[in-house]
């Protein structure tokens, strides 16, 4: 056997917990988790049963936890897991699911499948398993300060911009404000806007705040990956700084996995729970607007639907919040079917995006959100993870849909009541 | 005084019942420790929501399918239901069933009548029938189907047949088929810590699992 296999199986073996145990021995193999999975769903193929996709996993359980199991084994019934098995399964592990959590949601036994894909993912990339792109952007991300590279000029460049659109000063480095704001890379690449938009409506709302040099990138994507080393370190980071400059609380920006990073696996990776709260914007904003600190003046007319990603609702628990908003900005806001805690993913969570092998499948398995937009034939659509926003920018051009993707820190931002 | 169908339906009463008993509650005793044992980490992220609460409510909740799935799985979602509805009266509201429950626990309850027992019985049959067709021939059921599988739809609907046949004397000699329905009883409860027909006990601890972990953080389940 060799050094890395046997490493992705020790990874591999430590994940398997009560919890796993649980799932595996109740599946019943009714395949409903099937029915919740976009991949299956747009190709019917069922190679992508979410249960499949854990049949290592499932492997490993049944021969070296359960009796009956190593019995099999030391007859020699049972094979162990090979190198070629893990490469067979890579596909399945990382191209054709998102750890959307649709199937966590359905299985009639209660299996949280999702969780399992990202504890197998685990012993996938200690084995040296896992898509280049993502190899790559842990690479840059550990060696630098962002997935994308060297992000710290871009993100002066853009707050720069942002103190001249808006006139409100954004200080670096300001230790005991309120708030760290930490930004994912695609917000700092692609939709800046949100830092002006951040920075009118704290500015009305009486809250301080201020964004490390050291770190203020959000993305983790060891989560995505399956590295607990790599999460643990970009987690360090943030930690480290946050608590560096006293902060009451660090503000995870609109992206999915991030939130699921810090929010929920942090504490978790470093072993202790931290010294300042966790808050996702969507969340402030929420309570901003409870306090009153947040009022707004006017409304989008336009039909407007709301994308719920999935690390964020489903997974994160954030889900009338965002609606609060929306219905305090959009005049014809409508939901679509199954939104919410059962919305369709975009196709682009959970590292998918990023692999450029998984982007036909990608392709196919949009499909579904595809139907899901079709069925409310919105002006646009608004939601609250700038990766979602992404790919539902590049997917809908594809598919030459005509629609516009707006994030919702912003859309509330527009209308702003600056009088009030 | 030579009557092997009596000699067979008292040891399947006796020895045989005793020994399948043992092997059911010490099965489902190690299974459950298999699982127990591995625990779970300390979950050091600050709660949102009640993560007790929320896994103790989804234990019962996971019951109801999802708003919309019914459709995309009618056999599998029907079937299941009318077996393990049917299953479940057969073996609880069954008179003699109560009557045997009464000698071993002292405790009983009203039986359901004859014509409701031999409906669900009969239903419960016709969905394993169906269920086992789909594995056959549903492209998803039939890749995860095992030989597990088979023989856990096997153990599950021989009681139900044996016991109809039995009841109603269809065939063969009464007391033979009663011995024949006490051993196919028996031969479920051998199979059932090492098969997956353990999920009916093991489901609890999935759903509770499911619940907290979402429950925590103020997610549904």
């Amino acid at each position: 056997m060799s050094a890395t296999l046997e490493r992705g199986l020790n990874a591999l073996r430590e994940q398997i917990d009560a919890p796993v145990a649980s799932f595996f021995t109740s599946c019943v193999s009714c395949g409903l988790c099937a029915e919740a999975c976009l991949f299956y769903r747009e190709t019917e193929d069922p190679q992508y049963t979410p249960i499949k996709k854990l049949d290592l996993m499932r492997r490993m359980w049944s021969r070296e936890f359960t009796l009956l199991g190593r019995i099999g084994g030391w007859l020699g019934l049972t094979k162990p897991i090979t190198d070629a098995d893990l490469t067979a399964w890579e596909p399945l592990v990382y191209d054709s699911c998102t750890m959307c959590g649709r199937c966590t949601l359905v299985c009639p036994v209660g299996n949280d499948l999702t969780m399992m894909i990202r504890k197998m993912r685990e012993g996938m990339s200690a084995s040296g398993h896992g898509p280049v792109e993502l190899i790559g952007a842990a690479q840059r991300h550990i060696d630098g300060n962002s997935a994308m590279g060297d992000l710290s000029k871009a993100i002066h460049a853009q707050v720069k911009n942002a103190i001249a659109d808006t006139g409100i000063e954004i200080e670096f480095d300001k230790p005991g404000v309120d708030y760290m704001v930490i930004l994912s890379a695609q917000e700092i690449a692609e939709f800046p806007d949100v830092l002006g938009a951040m920075a009118r409506i704290f500015k009305k709302a009486g809250v301080s705040w201020t964004i490390s040099s050291e770190a203020f990138e959000a993305t983790n994507v060891g989560i995505q990956i399956g590295s607990r080393d790599i999460a643990r370190t970009l987690v360090q980071r943030l930690v480290d700084a946050a608590e560096k400059l006293g902060v009451k609380g660090v503000i995870s920006p609109e992206c999915g996995h991030a939130y699921q990073a810090l929010r929920w696996e942090g504490p978790n990776l470093i072993g202790r729970a931290y010294n300042f709260e966790v808050i996702h914007i969507i969340e402030l904003l929420d309570q901003l607007r409870a306090q009153g600190k947040l009022k707004t003046k006017g409304m989008n007319s336009q039909k407007l639907t709301f994308h719920d990603p999935c690390q964020i609702n489903r997974r994160g628990g954030i889900n009338k919040e965002p609606r609060r908003l929306m219905n305090m900005v959009a005049e014809n806001f409508v939901e679509t079917e199954d939104a919410g805690t059962m919305n369709w993913c975009c196709g682009g969570g959970g590292g998918v995006g990023a692999n450029e092998r998984a982007a036909p499948l990608r392709n196919i398995a949009f499909k579904r959100k595809k139907a899901q937009i079709d069925k409310v034939n919105p002006d646009a659509i608004v939601t609250m993870c700038a990766y979602c926003h992404h790919t539902l920018d590049n997917v809908l051009e594809e598919f030459n849909m005509d629609l516009e993707v707006m994030g919702l820190t912003e859309l509330v931002a527009e209308y702003l009541d600056d009088d009030a | 005084m030579n009557n092997p169908a009596f000699d067979l339906l008292m040891w399947a009463r006796g020895p045989g019942f005793d020994i399948a008993l043992i092997i059911f509650i010490g099965g489902i005793v190690l299974r459950l420790t298999e699982i127990i044992i591995l625990g779970r980490k300390k979950d050091m992220a600050p709660a949102k929501g009640n993560g007790f609460l929320q896994g103790l409510k989804t234990i019962f909740s996971r019951s109801v399918p999802r708003k919309g799935l019914v459709k995309f799985a009618p056999v599998t979602y029907l079937g299941g239901y009318i077996f393990h509805l049917g299953f479940f009266i057969a073996f609880f509201f069954f008179a003699p069933h109560i009557a045997l429950i009464q000698d071993a626990f002292g405790i009983s309850w009203p039986a359901a009548g004859r014509v409701i027992i031999e409906s669900v019985t009969a239903l419960a049959v016709l969905a394993v029938l169906a269920l086992t067709y789909s594995r056959l021939t549903d492209p998803v059921r039939k890749s995860l189907t095992t030989f597990d599988d088979y023989l856990v739809l096997l153990l599950s609907v021989l009681p139900l047949i044996t016991g109809y046949v039995a009841v109603n004397k269809l065939f063969g000699d009464p007391t033979m088929m009663l011995a024949v329905h006490l051993l196919s009883v028996e031969a479920l409860m051998i199979a059932f810590p090492f098969t997956k027909l353990m999920h009916a006990v093991s489901f609890v601890f999935a759903r509770y699992y499911n619940g907290s972990i979402q429950g925590r953080k103020g997610a549904e389940s």
